[in-house]
């Protein structure tokens, strides 16, 4: 296993260069000249004029080939230098490292709220499939898949800290600040996870050794816990991962909507403005995040399933 | 020469005479009418809440260094400039208290005793200069802007600034953000951390600036003006228009910036806040695209000019909080008298659209010249709440008269019409910038113009705003500027739609907010308090 572990991890910078090289050509594409759009927003409904674009394209740097342009940020970020944002004239990485804890404070929130509401809903739901309780399960389900996440936050904002005055509707800080932007987040996630728990334990329950345990004589209470629970989380655990990493980088539109200051409304600010330096630190923050998420997903699998084998092909 | 010197320099001479218009000698630019007093007012004692302020504005990505985020420093009253636009939009004193030409490229300005920077350095002639050859030193627009050829300090009080070309309004164009007088000394001294720390004059001075997240600013003990109200005001920032107003409904934030039209009748409905409209200063309108097939006649123009029911737009999109637009300067910019507008006629558009040849011979509403359908591309953008729903409700008032319009929303407005693969091009552009109307006379309808998208070329019109600037007595000056704006009109360079108020939502615990100045930039001083 520590083979296999070493080997994903020196694939890991090839996979980070690929990326890279992508992302930059595919943002140089982008319609927009990075220049303008910061003059203009400098300079709110003014016109703004030709020379001083020119200007400051030279002054940061874009008047250069893009391939000479690349190599530069490359070198930059071999020596852990994520270069300067244009817009700020602030260190990325410094940026990105002050805004990590808000985004994975949040991030986690929502993870665990979902595992902790989705998981024994679905289970519960697959025992007692048919029932009053799993409809309002599915029903659940259903809402939170379909009401996308900016008009749940808008709801919740409205309601919980407008009407009822029981929460902080933006902002930063306590506990009660996190309330309501995990919920917001957790939603959409929750309910993917509860039918996929729920759809996954139904496939399990109907498994030979389900049987096998039972006529061994186990409580029924052990035949799920033990036998039908682990092999029916693999497919949970694939999704808590690939969640985890959406929701590190997903939380764009909860972070601007409830004013949360972590990386994902950093990035969007960034996006809109054409701010390459940071969106392509952020794409490279996105991929290191996705690239150990999948990572430690497969070694979950391991510690889930031991027939899996990472040194050897399957027989 | 630059191909942006001719209209600079004319652009000087013509702001020396809107100074001559606003009132006082000809060479002399009178007392301000709305700058705070000069009196050392008694700091209030800090009450708890009542001396603390949080703000939702749009954007805190930029830090508040002048020459950086103007935009941002200048109405969070941190920054002040030598001069700034009054009510009525024409400069007055602000830093400085007087400003005398001595000859067409001279004029010495009078700066404000008694004005101490945030870090308690008082402000004098050399500190002024110091501070404006930073700008025009680093910033490449506010050297093309100035066009400063030396600065010299004449007395402790008086700086003599000696431009390129003549310069009689050199004092509106003081008025620039980006202007505002920093201390330079410090700016050279602290490097890079004056930009999110930058030690300026207003009433308010930055404590803590995070970017995109929060800025606190606290009372200027030493300000000259009357005292700040306020101990500390935290401006949060939600680009988020709903959020804005939500956390001004929950009382998270005492005032929200730039409500959305919508917004501004939840805020009217809410017992516990006050809708504050400030008097409109930029223009909502489409841009015509000159060069594209069916909009080079101008019949087709007149005809989308005379489709579009604005008064139901001020209605509809502002829910009244603006003013209907019949050319392109806001109320009170230009006293012209009758202008000959277009208004909303539906009937006389269908008849210039026949006349132009576009008739629906196949009966399915939309109007075919040669077997081609009369169908125009129609581009907005949402950085301005206001420009889809415009977009939206032109394309149903064009399709009432047989025109076509196709929709589309784009991201970057600029890049977008640069391309130019559009017919119409909702947008929004201040139009009061400087105080004179040269500045958008020059920029947005002139051949060659940086600010004219669409291509609009006319010799009428570029003579005329040639003349413009040129002009020296005032009354003359009006007159062609008034000739260029209905030359404007006839010839339906844009097609105007409306003046939209700036809205802000208030607690009913806030004082001193009356009347929002016109311009946006002028938000927070000493005065805004709470109770």
């Amino acid at each position: 296993m520590r083979a296999y572990v070493a080997r994903r991890l020196l694939i890991l910078p090839a996979m980070l260069f690929g990326i890279s090289i992508i992302s930059f050509a595919l943002l140089n594409f982008a319609p927009g000249d990075p220049a303008e759009i910061i003059l203009l927003r400098q300079n709110p409904g003014e016109p703004v004029l030709p020379e001083a674009v020119q200007a400051l394209r030279q002054q940061l740097g874009l008047d250069a080939a893009l391939p000479l342009r690349y190599v530069r940020w490359l070198f930059g970020v071999l020596r852990a230098d994520l270069g300067e944002s244009y817009r700020s004239g602030t260190p990325i990485r410094n940026e990105l490292i002050k805004r990590f804890p808000a985004t994975m404070m949040l991030a986690l929130a929502s993870l665990a709220l979902s595992v902790v509401v989705s998981i024994p809903l679905g289970i519960v739901g697959a025992l007692s499939r048919g029932s009053p309780l799993d409809g309002l399960s599915r029903i659940l389900a259903l809402l939170g898949a379909a009401v996308p996440s900016y008009v749940l936050a808008l709801l919740l904002m409205l309601f919980i800290a407008v009407k009822l005055n029981w929460l902080p509707a933006i902002g930063y800080g306590g506990p009660k600040h996190l309330i309501l932007p995990t919920i917001a987040l957790a939603a959409g996630g929750s309910a993917q996870l509860m039918r996929l728990t729920r759809a996954s334990m139904l496939e399990v329950l109907q498994q030979d050794y389900m049987r096998t345990a039972r006529a061994k004589g186990l409580t029924e209470r052990s035949v799920v816990l033990v036998h039908g629970l682990k092999n029916g989380l693999l497919p949970v655990v694939t999704m808590l991962g690939i969640s985890l990493g959406h929701l590190l980088g997903g939380t764009v539109i909860v972070e601007t909507i409830f004013g949360w200051p972590g990386v994902g409304r950093y990035a969007v600010e960034s996006i809109l403005q054409r701010d390459y330096p940071v969106v392509q630190g952020f794409v490279l923050y996105m991929a290191v995040i996705f690239l150990l998420a999948n990572l430690a997903v497969d070694l979950a699998y391991r510690w889930l399933d031991p027939r899996l084998h990472f040194d050897r092909q399957p027989v | 020469m630059t191909i942006f010197a001719r209209p600079i320099s004319v652009l000087l001479i013509l702001m020396g005479v809107a100074l001559i218009a606003c009132g006082g000698a000809a060479t002399s630019v009178p007392e301000p009418t709305t700058a705070p007093l000069a009196a050392a007012n008694p700091i209030p004692a800090d009450r708890g809440k009542a001396s603390s302020m949080i703000i939702a504005v749009v954007f805190l990505d930029q830090p508040p260094d002048p020459l950086q985020a103007g935009w941002l420093a200048l109405p969070t009253g941190l920054s002040e400039t030598l001069f700034r636009l009054g009510k009525e939009f024409s400069p007055e004193p602000w830093l400085a208290t007087g400003a005398e030409q001595i000859d067409e490229r001279t004029w010495d300005i009078s700066i404000r005793e008694g004005v101490t920077f945030h870090n308690g350095v008082g402000m004098d002639a050399a500190a002024v200069k110091a501070s404006l050859d930073r700008a025009i030193t680093q910033n490449r627009g506010m050297a093309t802007l100035l066009d400063i050829a030396s600065i010299e300090v004449t007395d402790a009080l008086t700086v003599r600034i000696v431009t390129n070309g003549a310069s009689p309004v050199l004092p509106g164009l003081l008025t620039a953000n980006k202007t505002a007088i920093v201390d330079a000394a410090a700016a050279k001294a602290m490097g890079d951390a004056f930009a999110t720390k930058p030690v300026l004059t207003g009433p308010y001075k930055v404590e803590k600036f995070e970017l995109d997240k929060e800025m606190v600013v606290t009372r200027h003990h030493q300000y000259w003006g009357s005292a700040p109200k306020l101990g500390q005001i935290k401006y949060l920032g939600l680009a988020d228009a709903n959020s804005r107003l939500l956390a001004l409904q929950s009382g998270d934030v005492d005032i929200a910036v730039y409500l959305s039209p919508e917004g501004t009748t939840t805020v009217q409905n809410d017992p516990n806040l006050a809708l504050k409209s400030a008097a409109p200063n930029a223009l909502t309108f489409m841009f015509v695209n000159h060069e594209r097939g069916a909009m080079k006649d101008e019949r087709v123009r007149q005809a989308v000019a005379l489709a579009v029911d604005r008064q139901a737009l001020v209605n509809a999109v502002t829910q009244g909080k603006g003013a209907e637009a019949i050319g392109p300067f806001p109320p009170g910019f230009l006293d012209c008298g009758q202008l000959r507008a277009r208004l909303f006629d539906p009937a006389k558009a269908r008849v210039l659209l026949s006349d132009a040849g576009y008739d629906d011979t196949d009966g399915d509403g939309i109007r075919e010249k040669d077997g081609q359908p009369l169908t125009l591309d129609l581009l907005t953008y949402r950085q301005r709440p206001e420009l889809p729903l415009i977009a939206e409700a032109a394309q149903s008032m064009l399709k009432d008269v047989g025109i076509q319009a196709k929709v589309q929303l784009v991201e970057q407005p600029v890049p977008a019409a640069n391309q130019g693969n559009w017919d119409l091009f909702t947008w929004y552009n201040g139009t009061t910038s400087t105080g004179d109307p040269f500045w958008a006379l020059d920029r947005m309808y002139t051949t060659g113009g940086p600010g004219n998208r669409g291509h609009f070329s006319s010799p009428r019109v570029d003579d005329l705003a040639a003349q413009v600037g040129h002009a020296i007595e005032p009354a003359e000056r009006q007159r062609l500027a008034c000739e260029a704006t209905q030359a404007i009109i006839d010839e339906v360079a844009i097609v105007p739609i409306l003046f939209p108020n700036f809205n802000y939502g208030v607690s009913k615990d806030v004082v001193g907010f009356d009347e929002p100045h016109p311009v946006p930039m002028y938000f927070v001083d000493s005065n805004v308090g709470k109770r």
